[in-house]
């Protein structure tokens, strides 16, 4: 689904990713693990099209996404990625419903159809009572809860989700943690996970440590 | 529906075969017309949501609105005072001014004074009214003081007498103000004031006849009979600082009369007109200026033009153009300008967590770019009217309160439509500006 081969990046004299080959096949669901400023997030945006490498090739669905411009590759985020954030996932001055309607829009759907079918993936993860509620008001793990909903909101191919869990309790990483294994055994959306614990248990299938900007399948 | 045949590709679209020629020239127009549909149906669809903050678009809403009342303050003030100064004389076409070339100012020159009959009495002139402009010092203030002949001079400048009555030739005692000299100094009908002059060792007391407005600069002058004007002068009853003429434009133009007025300074007079009227006849229906003396002068010190480019000569000469002035206010405004760019740039910064949710989710930059547009600048026209009516506001008050002023003339307050138009292209430029060049990716 994605494909990255020799992806090299680097910020000023700093070589962040140095020669990525990975490859993300439906229904996986992966792991990245490595400390802070390894390197993740930049992986994680590579992947999900907001980045473009200094050298290498990323395919998505066997198509070379390194000569699209900004336009192509924002479509093809519209429709094939969901991404969630680590803190700032949702729009603070929209309610749970806009939020979730977003990408619906983006996509184009129509007024009436958009709000049905937002309503519809509120209900199915049993959040329907946040829908009118504003983000500052929710706790963090219902943010990040609702962040996973919209992420899946155009049906995406895969989920990319930059450190979910690492900035709630247990409780609520539980929940998120199973909110993400349950939309990739059910809908088989491949989901990239980050994560700076080299150690947690993760109910992932494939676990990936990312260190000295080179890739470790573990 | 499109169907292509080898090299032959012919489209049918309701019902009706259209062939490879008409395809080729209607393409490239159909899918302009498509993108450019679809992309506006984005930024509509994406214009519903209401992802900036108020309060945040408000602060730069209120950057952007004293910044305008800043460029538009200066602007008018600036654009007001020279139009007051340029219009001093009158602002139509028809109405010309002959002057003293040598003079530095317009207050200060001498043209003889029997050209006032010379040239009343040429065809195509309507109107005649010789002028002496004294500075002088009435009650501690400046006021300028103006010599007239009133009959000639009611045909040039519409008096309305507020109180008393109007001057005539022979009230030598009397002077007749204008309201904001009555406001400014207290003045009542009747009372006597004394005028010193400011140009000659002279005075004179005189008795308040009557107080007039002309809704011009005017209205801060004391109009008195021409000879006093001249006694004030000190130059002699034989010069007069203008003549100010109302001409038919079809008939004569001011190169017309300056041709006369050259031949007559070298001695030749001009041949009867034969439609006119004869000198005599108009030198009867002037009033004599008396004592007539007939002085000498040379034409290359006389000077002929419309009284509204004789003025904008005078403010010119010393840099003051209405460009020059635009410059200066654009000037001050580009500092306010970058107060307006450093806070539409700090709006994108606060929003930079909105931005790269939206980029996530998949909008281009291009599409994020024209919906912030969208939603940043009607606020952006709105703080600028805001600005714009403040100013006019604070420049009314100003006004009313009579520090709005230059050569102790109350400047009328104009609404130069450039200023307003520079205010609020100033003020889309300079948020379009900002957003068009904002990165939208975080550092």
């Amino acid at each position: 689904m994605i494909e990255l081969s020799g992806v090299w990046k680097s910020y000023g004299l700093v070589e962040v990713l140095r020669g990525i080959d990975l490859s993300i096949r439906e229904g996986d669901f992966v792991s990245l693990r490595g400390r802070s400023g390894a390197g993740k997030t930049t992986l994680l945006k590579i992947m999900g099209l907001l980045e473009v490498p200094d050298r290498g090739e990323v395919r998505l669905l066997g198509r070379d996404v390194g000569k699209l411009g900004d336009g192509e590759r924002s479509e093809a985020r519209l429709r094939y990625i969901g991404f969630v954030f680590q803190f700032f996932n949702l729009i603070p001055s929209l309610t749970v419903l806009e939020n979730v309607e977003l990408p619906l829009a983006l996509a184009g759907v129509k007024r009436g159809e958009r709000r049905r079918r937002a309503l519809e993936l509120l209900e199915r993860f049993s959040l329907t009572h946040l829908a009118d509620r504003f983000p500052e008001t929710l706790s963090g793990g219902e943010r990040q809860r609702v962040a996973i909903i919209r992420a899946l909101a155009n049906d995406p191919r895969i989920v990319l989700a930059d450190e979910p869990t690492s900035s709630l309790d247990d409780e609520n990483s539980k929940l998120v943690m199973d909110l993400l294994a349950e939309i990739n055994a059910e809908r088989r959306v491949a989901i990239v996970l980050t994560t700076t614990d080299l150690y947690e248990r993760l109910p992932t299938n494939r676990d990936l440590v990312l260190k000295d900007g080179r890739l470790i399948e573990r | 529906m499109s169907r292509i045949e080898g090299k032959r590709c012919s489209l049918r679209c309701r019902g009706e075969e259209h062939d490879l020629q008409e395809v080729e020239i209607r393409a490239p127009l159909i899918t302009v017309g498509i993108v450019v549909l679809n992309g506006g149906k984005a930024i509509l669809r994406l214009a519903r949501f209401k992802y900036l903050k108020r309060q945040r678009v408000f602060a730069l809403a209120l950057v952007i609105a004293l910044s305008s009342t800043l460029f538009s303050l200066t602007a008018l003030s600036l654009a007001s005072l020279y139009g007051g100064l340029t219009a001093y004389l009158g602002e139509g076409e028809d109405v010309v001014a002959i002057y003293d070339r040598r003079s530095s100012t317009p207050f200060t020159g001498l043209v003889p004074a029997h050209l006032a009959e010379e040239v009343g009495a040429l065809e195509g002139v309507l109107a005649c009214s010789p002028e002496v402009i004294v500075p002088c010092v009435i009650k501690g203030e400046a006021i300028f003081v103006r010599g007239i002949v009133p009959e000639g001079f009611a045909k040039l400048s519409k008096l309305t007498m507020l109180e008393g009555e109007v001057l005539e030739s022979r009230d030598l005692d009397c002077a007749i103000v204008g309201k904001g000299v009555a406001e400014r100094l207290g003045l009542k009908l009747n009372d006597e004031v004394l005028v010193l002059s400011a140009l000659a060792d002279r005075y004179v007391v005189l008795r308040v006849k009557g107080i007039f407005a002309s809704s011009s600069p005017m209205d801060d002058e004391v109009l008195v009979p021409l000879h006093v004007g001249q006694w004030l002068r000190g130059a002699g009853y034989g010069y007069v600082t203008l003549i100010r003429l109302k001409i038919d434009g079809g008939v004569t133009t001011p190169s017309k009369i300056f041709e006369e007025l050259a031949r007559r300074a070298s001695g030749a007079t001009s041949p009867p007109s034969p439609s006119g009227p004869s000198p005599s006849q108009s030198y009867q229906q002037l009033p004599a200026i008396t004592p007539r003396l007939i002085t000498k002068f040379r034409a290359e010190d006389i000077g002929v033009e419309e009284a509204y480019d004789f003025m904008k000569g005078y403010v010119e000469r010393y840099g003051f153009t209405r460009d020059s002035l635009l410059a200066l206010a654009i000037a001050i405004s580009l500092l306010s300008s970058a107060s307006v760019v450093v806070a539409s740039k700090t709006v994108l910064a606060q929003h930079r967590g909105e931005v790269e949710v939206l980029r996530s989710l998949g909008a281009s930059k291009r599409l994020l770019k024209a919906d912030l547009l969208l939603k940043l600048l009607p606020w952006s026209l709105a703080a600028s009217c805001v600005g714009l009516a403040l100013a006019v506001a604070v420049l009314a008050a100003l006004q009313a309160h009579g520090y709005l002023r230059a050569l102790s003339h109350a400047i009328a307050l104009r609404v130069d439509p450039l200023v307003v138009v520079l205010d609020f292209v100033l003020a889309l430029a300079l948020v379009s500006l900002a957003v068009l060049r904002a990165s939208l990716e975080r550092d």
